[in-house]
């Protein structure tokens, strides 16, 4: 096949959408050189699909905009137009330089950058011809317009022969190396670049060697022009054949890259930076779409969710939240999206363990120059020992909420008791006074009736007098009833016994009084001269407490009945106390002797009835034992000791005190024990031994002495000295140690 | 002679001795105030003193009479028996103690005995006191 050299150049106007074609490109394809020819019509000679690749390359090359970029290699099959009636099929590997010609900025056009015609050059550079011609042809041999266009494209553009010495040199590629472009013909690629050499070396073996083309080979180092200055070229290298002779070389078509390197270099440093403040960060660091789809997650989520890079994307990292978050999650999101206003929301991750902890998630839109959303970049920091910590301090002051609600409560039960308290106190005082006013009344009703009865009178008068007395002494009983109940039983004096015979006439008007209306009162004192060792107040206390629960407890009963029966066993008072009322349950009898507890309602009772009998029990170490059966009534037996016996038998007993009074005082008081008393008048002074010999003659065969002066030294043990002052507490004191002797 | 603020009780009490020859009736008093002056006005040899009296402290009042007129013995008869009640009855001078409950015959035999010279304690005051 012969070779044919096609070189020439195009220009297109975008203005019109048509190009001129140099002379030799219009030769080639049989049209007029310089005529505007639209598109299709310029290049109708060349097959169809290579024609619209040719087209798509140069409308590619135009829209890019960057004249760096405009390289195009096509290959076409023409028909050269012309005398030869054989259509000749030429393979063409040419190459389309473009060149974008910017209109002069006019103040009303703003774009500076949009191209209104472009220059294309094309060369059939695997034809021998062309590029034996540029091979061995001067610099200045070159045609003109070609020679413009090629020296002045703003791509370096170079021929190397084969021994790698420079035959042509554009006025760019020469600006590079600061050198002119003459000052590069016939010298060598080592000589021009030194720098460089040895990072093309392999290159230029390649392409001279093997004849393959290398493109895009990235070239960096440092020229003449710019010494200290790393720069970055991106390169491509072509074998030429040059000629009939094969003489061969290498075309080279240079396009600087510093500054898009650079930025690439500062991207791919932003990136790194980036990367590292996310690892580096103890937040999970995400970003996402608009419509929350993943497209970054730090290798902190990938580590705490366990999830991998591509579990995450997508909607994927939805999987690691809480499905009861989503909702809300979404929710919040799509109000921070609608006003613009940062994502924030408290939600649970699944972690790799696969339980769930509580992380902060905030994120921030990054906006679009068109106020579009176009990206969240956000982060989830680990908020679970704050949410525990909130838990607890949730649960702290719920339970302290519950305290002061129960203490509250309790004030108020406490407040509720206090009033029924200081109204029973109340009821006490008006109770004690009553009994006073009521004996003091009584008092000269009896005197009076005493002097009417010591009249002569008649049978029917003085049987009147009679069951006015029998009145009398009921309201008197009723009175020392009231007295008795009305004292304090924890006020009284310890040792304090009780006549039981004596006590119940006083008690029993008051323990009747005490029952509800149809309750009955039944009695059975059988010893009533056992002595117990408690207090008058005290076993009334007991008494009316529990005869007054047990009265309640028959209340509605039309045959109610409320039974206490009085007898000593075993050194023991029996105090028994039955009734055919409700009776307990089991749980009422367990809890029946604590404090406050009752069944009734508060303004009826403190609850404080049964616990005030076992405390008064308990003082005097008794017992007391409850039986109780539902709706067949209880029955309580107090059990206490028996009061001791002071005095076992009479003595003989002298008292020697010169003040009557005392003396008197003394001897009475001997004399309620029993004794035998000699009162004897005597001033002596008994200080001494003789003194204390002449008592001891005198009270020979006496169990009981008390004289008024002492103390003496060496008496008998049964000689008690007063003093001769002594203070009736004194005295009191020297009689219980007699009673404690006899 | 007697000093009782309920003049019923004072009357009644009156009544009876006025009644019974063994006794000269002198009179009550209404308040403790001039116990001391009136009993040496009138010599009397037992003074029956109830314990709450309005005006002057009733113990104090016997604490007075014991120092002016020791000859005039003081007998209480109060409707209120404790063993406190008694102690401070005892350490004002006072020669017995009734309690009111005790009724009229305790009463006047308190009276024959102080004046006897004796000291008395009715059965009740005498329980309450011997167990304190």
């Amino acid at each position: 096949m012969a070779s044919r050299e096609i070189s020439g150049f195009v220009e297109w106007h975008s203005s019109t959408g048509t190009v001129q074609l140099s002379r030799e490109v219009a030769a080639l394809l049989g049209l007029p050189p310089g005529i505007a020819l639209p598109l299709r019509t310029a290049f109708k000679q060349i097959a169809r699909p290579e024609r619209a690749a040719l087209i798509a390359a140069i409308r590619t090359a135009l829209a890019a905009r960057d004249p760096l970029s405009h390289e195009s290699r096509f290959a076409a099959i023409l028909r050269p137009a012309g005398s030869n009636p054989e259509p000749v099929t030429l393979h063409l590997d040419a190459r389309l330089h473009f060149t974008p010609h910017v209109t002069p900025a006019r103040p009303s056009t703003p774009p500076i950058n949009t191209p209104t015609r472009a220059l294309g050059a094309i060369s059939q550079i695997s034809d021998s011809n062309c590029a034996a011609r540029h091979i061995s042809a001067p610099q200045t041999d070159l045609a003109s317009p070609l020679h413009t266009l090629i020296r002045t494209a703003p791509v370096g553009i170079a021929l190397l022969d084969e021994s790698l010495r420079y035959r042509y040199v554009n006025d760019y590629l020469a600006d590079i190396n600061g050198l002119s472009p003459e000052a590069h013909l016939g010298r060598t690629v080592k000589e021009i670049v030194p720098l460089m050499v040895d990072d093309i070396a392999s290159v230029l073996d390649s392409v001279l060697r093997l004849g393959a083309p290398a493109e895009n080979v990235l070239v960096s180092g440092q020229t003449a022009k710019l010494p200290g200055v790393d720069r970055v070229w991106n390169t491509s290298w072509f074998p030429v054949q040059a000629g009939p002779d094969g003489a061969r070389g290498v075309g080279i078509v240079v396009h600087e890259v510093t500054k898009q390197r650079e930025f690439q270099l500062a991207l791919r440093r932003s990136e790194a930076r980036f990367r590292a403040l996310t690892q580096a960060m103890p937040q999970l660091v995400w970003s996402c779409d608009p419509d929350i789809n993943c497209t970054f997650a730090s290798a902190q989520w990938l580590e705490a969710t366990g999830q991998s890079d591509r579990d995450a994307l997508g909607q994927g990292w939805l999987n690691a939240m809480h499905p009861e978050d989503l909702a809300r999650v979404r929710r919040a999101w799509e109000v921070a999206a609608q006003s613009r206003q940062a994502f924030e929301a408290d939600l649970r991750l699944k972690m790799s363990d696969g339980r769930y902890r509580w992380f902060l998630s905030r994120a921030q839109a990054v906006i679009s120059g068109e106020d579009k959303i176009e990206y969240w970049i956000g982060t989830s920091t680990d908020i679970e020992h704050r949410k525990q910590a909130e838990g607890v301090l949730a649960r702290d002051n719920e339970a302290l909420e519950q305290i002061v609600a129960d203490r509250t409560e309790e004030l108020r039960r406490f407040h509720q008791q206090q009033r029924f308290s200081e109204r029973m106190a109340l009821m006490g005082t008006l109770a004690a006074g009553l009994g006073h006013d009521l004996s003091n009344f009584l008092v000269p009703l009896k005197i009076r009736l005493d002097l009417l009865a010591a009249d002569a009178l008649s049978p029917d008068s003085m049987e009147s007098v009679t069951a006015i007395r029998a009145s009398l002494r009921y309201a008197q009983r009723l009175a020392e009833g009231l007295r008795l109940l009305a004292q304090d039983p924890a006020g009284v004096r310890p040792g304090e016994t009780t006549k039981v015979g004596e006590w119940w006439a006083h008690a029993e008007p008051l323990l009747s009084a005490v029952l509800p209306a149809g309750a009955a009162l039944r009695s059975t004192i059988r010893d009533p001269d056992c002595e117990a060792a408690i207090s008058n107040a005290a076993l009334m206390q007991i008494a009316f407490n529990l005869v007054r629960n047990s009265g309640e407890a028959t209340r509605g009963r039309r045959d109610g009945w409320v039974e206490i029966t009085i007898w000593c066993a075993d050194d023991q008072l029996f105090i028994k106390i039955a009734d055919n009322g409700r009776g307990m349950s089991e749980e009422v009898l367990a809890r029946c002797q604590d404090p406050f507890f009752t069944t009734k309602a508060r303004s009826e009772a403190t609850g404080l009835g049964l616990a005030v009998v076992y405390s008064c029990v308990n003082q005097v170490a008794g017992r007391v034992e409850i039986r109780s059966e539902v709706d067949r009534g209880t029955e309580i037996t107090v059990r206490l000791a028996l009061a001791p016996k002071q005095f076992v038998s009479a003595g003989v007993a002298l008292v020697r005190v010169a003040d009557q009074r005392l003396r008197s005082y003394v001897a009475a008081e001997l004399r309620a024990l029993g004794c035998e008393v000699t009162e004897l008048i005597d001033d002596a002074r008994a200080h001494d031994v003789q003194v204390v010999d002449r008592v001891r003659d005198a009270t020979q065969g006496c169990d009981v002495v008390v004289i008024g002066e002492g103390p003496v030294v060496g008496a008998p043990a049964n000689v008690y000295a007063i003093g001769p002052s002594p203070t009736h507490r004194a005295i009191r004191d020297v009689l219980k140690m007699v009673r404690g002797q006899t | 002679m007697y000093v009782e603020d309920n003049r019923e009780v004072a009357e009644a009490v009156a009544a009876h001795f006025k009644g019974d020859a063994r006794f000269m009736w002198l009179g009550y008093l209404t308040t403790a105030d001039e116990l001391a002056k009136r009993a040496a006005a009138m010599t009397p040899d037992v003074v029956i003193v109830d314990l709450d009296l309005p005006g002057s402290d009733a113990f104090g009042a016997m604490k007075e009479l014991r120092q002016q007129q020791p000859g005039a013995r003081a007998l209480v008869f109060s409707g209120r028996v404790t063993s406190s009640s008694i102690d401070q009855a005892l350490e004002a001078g006072a020669w017995g103690y009734v309690y009111k409950s005790d009724g009229m015959d305790a009463l006047l035999a308190g009276v024959i005995d102080v004046s006897r010279g004796d000291f008395i304690l009715s059965p009740t005051a005498r329980k309450v006191y011997s167990q304190a």
